[in-house]
């Protein structure tokens, strides 16, 4: 059976790579973008299961990525990590999102969280 | 009207007219300065001199305006200032934290065991300067005088979920049994601001969790008077002694000399002494544990919500913090 795929987009190349160690070893399949537009561009293609988004972005902002999440309903089952510096935008969009983390945020965290995400996805279904 | 009367007004009258004529002298003598005018250019007559006053007075009240208009703007600044620099703090030192968290999980190959301990210390110092990075940003939001609650309905096993969630992992990493017991009389929905009472509990659970070496913290949650919500956070921890308990809610407490116990004073970080396994007093405060914002902080945000915070401490047996909320939905909130 093939992984999960989880979508990172993350404009910081660091934060990017430790999430997707953190996310492999939560038993996903990363895929990791650096900008919001690019994010939009793979969205349409692909049915992520998990998206760890963070807020301010080049080219497109997070929150207008997790809006157009939100409002497509061949994504109505992608889970959303929202991670950002911005701790007042962050819980603005917590009613959007399944998760809202303020940076800093451990690897051991993002990997926790994810597994726990996964873990209640499967018991749902 | 007799003659004594008559010399009391008088009198009144002349010292009135003199303090008048002292101050235009004054504020002309000061203008004049200003101005490198001779003192004598400035001597006016009496009609004169009040509608200098007038306008000496209408320029310093329009002056105090200004001053008053540039002191908010720039406490708006500040706290704009902070926000920024808190964001920008906070990108890099995800890094930090995630790297040194990769190294120990050893994704870069297996550490030795004081390669191990070094790594937790970074993850750990990294955690402590975000900690203190939000604490700065919420002091200067406080400090500002504008702070305003948001107040709504909240669901309380939310604000519940939100603290386990951050706070059971460093109970459960320092060996620590972390206990929520909510009392079947407080009602699920309560009305406040959410963030703010998250915030509060935060600040104490992890405060406990930080200052106790073994043992457990403990969230109770209770109705006090029939009519006030109550939180209490008690710990096994290391415990506040009696002298410092008046100023633990202090903003940069700093211990003073002898008052840590070995004499060696520097110590901050809301006093709280560290102890070793046994329970004894083992070492004074480290600068990197903390400036003890965060008591402070959750002392202004209980007074801002108009409740009460009340301390229980021994020195070496623990702490029990109380906080005191008018949360509870009032039959009016509820009309």
């Amino acid at each position: 059976m093939s992984s999960p795929i989880a979508l990172i987009i993350e404009d910081d190349e660091t934060i990017g790579e430790i999430f997707t160690i953190a996310l492999k070893e939560a038993q996903y399949d990363p895929i990791y973008l650096r900008n919001g537009r690019e994010a939009l561009e793979r969205l349409s293609l692909l049915q992520p299961n998990l998206v760890v988004l963070d807020l301010h972005l080049p080219r497109l902002p997070g929150a207008m990525i997790l809006r157009a999440i939100r409002s497509d309903t061949r994504l109505s089952r992608t889970q959303i990590i929202v991670v950002s510096a911005d701790e007042a935008l962050a819980e603005d969009l917590r009613g959007d999102a399944d998760a809202v983390l303020i940076k800093p945020v451990g690897f051991y965290q993002v990997r926790d969280l994810a597994h726990q995400m996964k873990m209640a996805r499967s018991d749902i279904e | 009207m007799n003659w004594q009367t008559v010399l009391v007004i008088l009198f009144v009258f002349l010292i009135a007219e003199a303090m008048t004529v002292w101050t235009v002298r004054r504020l002309c003598q000061h203008e004049a300065n200003a101005k490198k005018q001779k003192p004598e250019q400035a001597r006016l007559s009496s009609i004169q001199r009040r509608k200098r006053l007038n306008r000496v007075l209408f320029l310093h009240d329009t002056r105090a305006e200004k001053l008053v208009e540039e002191a908010i703007s720039l406490a708006q600044a500040k706290t704009e200032f902070l926000a920024k620099v808190s964001h920008e703090l906070r990108t890099p030192l995800t890094s930090i934290l995630g790297v040194s968290e990769m190294l120990d999980y050893g994704v870069y190959g297996p550490l030795s065991r004081e390669q191990k301990d070094a790594v937790r210390i970074i993850a750990d110092c990294t955690q402590h300067m975000a900690r203190l990075v939000a604490d700065l940003l919420e002091q200067a939001r406080l400090e500002r005088g504008n702070f305003k609650l948001e107040m709504a309905d909240f669901v309380l096993e939310d604000v519940i979920v939100r603290l386990k969630r951050y706070n059971a992992p460093l109970a459960r990493a320092k060996g620590l049994t972390l206990d929520f017991e909510i009392s079947p009389e407080v009602p699920p929905i309560l009305h406040g601001d959410a963030q703010r009472v998250y915030q509060i509990m935060h600040n104490l659970v992890e405060n406990a969790i930080k200052y106790t070496p073994s043992g457990e913290v403990k969230v109770r949650i209770f109705v006090e008077d029939g009519a006030r919500c109550a939180i209490q956070v008690s710990d096994t921890g290391v415990g506040i002694p009696k002298e410092l308990q008046s100023r633990i809610f202090d903003p940069f407490l700093q211990l003073n000399n002898g008052s840590n116990g070995n004499g060696n004073g520097n110590g901050n970080g809301n006093g709280r002494a560290r102890t070793n396994g046994n329970g004894s007093k083992a070492e004074q405060y480290h600068p990197s544990n903390g400036f003890g914002l965060g008591l402070s902080i959750v002392k202004q945000l209980v007074s801002l919500m108009n409740g009460e915070i009340r301390l229980k401490s021994e020195d070496g047996k623990g702490s029990i913090f109380t906080v005191v909320l008018p949360i509870l939905i009032t039959s009016e909130q509820s009309a």
